[in-house]
């Protein structure tokens, strides 16, 4: 199992650098653009719900100020949530982004999905060092509970390949999915986790917050991140989605492969 | 590996493709596990074939014949809808060059990434880069970005690094075409000295005379179908007379190789040709020969090439080019209307006709291609490039060497005492 995973990453990830490195080539900011789009719309978001509409994150301590409180603690959830975001829509169009590879090399093409997830990873890890560098910055101090991260990284990332193959195996087939998904997700942010804890969610909401693979993850990340008590009825039950996700989509993408060369 | 060990063994392999256009469908059927179902379009269908290690495959046909699926199946890039495939050793295929290449990164980034595509290491691939640069003679541009690479240097480069793994077999669909001639000549010597180190080759192309010159054997498919599988100067000997027996007579099957369009379309309405142009008929004439190839002796005969072309009216009146080109590619002669200032004349509905008259041909012992381009008024932009649209077998009497005979005078001299 381990060698496996050892060489399926050998070959993934040059291949995740060959993506970012392209997608950043010329452009001066280079790879500074995963940060800037993050904080500018936690900048964003934070100005809106908390200057207009006076939101407030319950139980966050006295003595931070108010704004900076709320925007960090976005900052954390969006974190995970753009990251599920950036896999689900490029997964729709993985196999056809990578045509030539399809029809015309022999490539084991489980490791493009593992490549994508391994570049939003990239973003990921540079994201939680900003978010880190913040959290020092505003004098909060890092919380005991950050040693949930080595669990719940693996956890989110097996998610996001779970995704990544669903999605890429049923874009080929379906081409409206490169257009549903991302008009899916923005409408998902709303019904996610990320600008209220969970346990505030008004009971409309609150089913569909079960139902949703990402409350766990955004309120666990929170968690860990601000010292906040952990749902952990919630996380049992998600995980175990995740771990079936993960078959699931992996016996999807076994399944519908065969017809990928014929499709793209 | 025991050299007398099989190489490729197919059996009963087939290769169908769905019709079905409702993507739900295809999704469902997929799923189900029986794709199966429905109208198919069977691109190859029952093939047989077993290939030692060291043995070099041509595989000859028309286009749409089946053979670069039967390629791609070999790679492993398709999987058979029907029968098993066996394939043992490292496999360097000539597919489409340069297909993991991203334009945006260096060529020597381009090389180290698609190692592993090869079935090689990144340090594996580093060792072997200067070879590689080497042969690509593309110099310090492999510093430069992909996208910035000429399209000699960019299918030089990945020729370079699919044949440096050193491959049991090598799959090559017309990658010899590629490249300019000196390269040409250079990849074709790789392709030999790989092939004497013991490598299987399977060479699909439509250059017959490359196939005989590489393959002991050979495959002749049609519509998906084996026709013939036997020693390559047999087979090549057989298609060559079907595709003569062919033109010659006239018969006529709706998929004719693209390169050589039937001998007679119908004209369309002009509004269909919207900025276009296209040949309606072709046919050589030499004595008593009519058709697409003929059998000249050097000197003895008039050839006489006959055009007939449909160009949108709308359009200047085009200009028609005839290239003579040797079987080893070698531009012998050309013509060209717009050159020689001659106007092509044309009707309501865009339609003309030229004939080109080459008196006693001249052409020595060999066999040549004609290739005929239906251009634009100033014999620039091609509408219809027809490559080998005519074939010549030429003999001659006497030894003289060469592609054409000039007209010539000896003239001794008495030695004066």
């Amino acid at each position: 199992m381990l060698p496996a995973l050892r060489q399926a990453l050998q070959l993934a990830w040059p291949l995740a650098r060959r993506d970012i490195a392209a997608r950043y080539r010329g452009s001066v900011a280079g790879l500074l653009w995963t940060l800037i789009g993050p904080l500018a719309m936690v900048a964003i978001y934070a100005a809106v719900f908390q200057g207009v509409f006076k939101a407030r994150w319950p139980g966050s301590g006295a003595g931070e100020s108010d704004g900076l409180a709320y925007a960090l603690r976005l900052f954390a959830g969006l974190i995970v949530f753009s990251a599920f975001s950036e896999v689900a829509s490029r997964a729709t169009r993985l196999m056809q982004d990578n045509a030539s590879l399809v029809k015309r090399v022999v490539f084991p093409l489980e490791l493009l999905g593992l490549a994508l997830v391994l570049q939003v990873a990239v973003h990921l890890a540079v994201q939680l060092g900003v978010l880190t560098l913040l959290v020092l910055l505003t004098g909060s101090g890092l919380q005991a509970s950050l040693l949930w991260l080595p669990a719940l990284l693996p956890w989110l990332l097996l998610l996001l390949l779970a995704v990544a193959w669903g999605f890429s195996a049923l874009g080929c087939y379906l081409r409206d999915l490169q257009h549903l998904v991302p008009l899916a997700m923005s409408g998902l942010l709303f019904l996610s986790p990320v600008f209220y804890p969970f346990d505030q969610a008004p009971e409309v909401l609150r089913g569909l917050l079960w139902l949703n693979p990402l409350s766990a993850p955004i309120e666990a990340m929170r968690a860990a991140w601000f010292g906040l008590p952990m749902n952990f009825e919630l996380l049992g039950l998600q995980l175990v989605g995740a771990l079936l996700a993960l078959v699931l989509g992996l016996a999807l993408f076994r399944r519908l492969r065969p017809g990928f060369a014929d499709l793209v | 590996m025991a050299p007398t060990g099989i190489a490729i063994a197919l059996a009963g392999v087939g290769k169908s493709y769905s019709l079905e256009q409702r993507p739900w469908h295809r999704l469902w059927q997929q799923l189900l596990g029986r794709p199966g179902r429905g109208p198919q379009h069977h691109a190859l269908q029952g093939l047989n074939l077993e290939l030692m290690r060291g043995e070099s495959l041509g595989i000859i046909g028309r286009n749409g014949a089946g053979k670069s699926t039967l390629l791609q199946l070999v790679c492993g890039v398709l999987d058979p809808s029907t029968g098993t495939r066996r394939v043992e050793g490292r496999i360097a295929a000539l597919l489409e060059l340069g297909a993991g290449f991203n334009p945006e990164l260096t060529g020597r980034e381009n090389v180290r990434l698609n190692g592993p595509l090869l079935g090689l290491s990144s340090g594996e691939m580093d060792r072997r880069l200067p070879e590689i640069i080497e042969f690509a003679a593309i110099g310090e541009f492999i510093d430069q970005p992909v996208r910035s690479y000429s399209s000699g240097m960019f299918v030089r480069l990945a020729f370079a690094m699919a044949t440096s793994v050193e491959p049991d077999i090598l799959v090559i669909d017309e990658a010899l075409s590629v490249g300019d001639g000196v390269f040409a000549r250079r990849s074709f010597d790789r392709i030999m000295a790989l092939k004497e180190r013991g490598a299987t080759v399977l060479f699909c192309s439509h250059s017959t005379y490359h196939v005989e010159s590489l393959c002991q054997r050979v495959l002749w498919l049609d519509q998906g179908r084996v026709r013939m599988l036997g020693p390559a100067a047999e087979v090549i000997a057989a298609y060559n007379d079907y595709i003569g027996a062919e033109a010659h007579g006239m018969d006529e099957r709706s998929s004719m190789a693209q390169s050589v369009p039937p001998m007679a379309v119908e004209a369309q309405p002009p509004a269909a040709l919207a900025g276009q142009g296209r040949l309606l008929a072709l046919q050589a004439r030499a004595g008593e020969q009519v058709g697409r190839r003929l059998k000249l002796h050097c000197g003895r005969h008039d050839l006489e090439l006959d055009v007939a072309f449909q160009v949108d009216p709308a359009l200047p009146a085009p200009s028609v080019i005839m290239a003579l080109v040797s079987r080893a590619g070698t531009l012998v002669a050309s013509a060209g209307t717009h050159n020689d200032g001659v106007q092509l004349r044309r009707d309501a509905q865009g339609r003309g006709q030229v004939t080109l008259r080459l008196p006693r041909l001249p052409l020595l012992k060999g066999e040549y291609d004609i290739n005929i381009y239906l251009a634009c008024e100033r014999g620039l932009h091609y509408y219809v490039p027809v490559l080998s649209a005519f074939e010549l077998q030429v003999t001659q009497d006497g030894l003289e060497q060469g592609f054409v005979t000039l007209e010539h005078e000896w003239i001794p001299k008495t030695p004066s005492t």
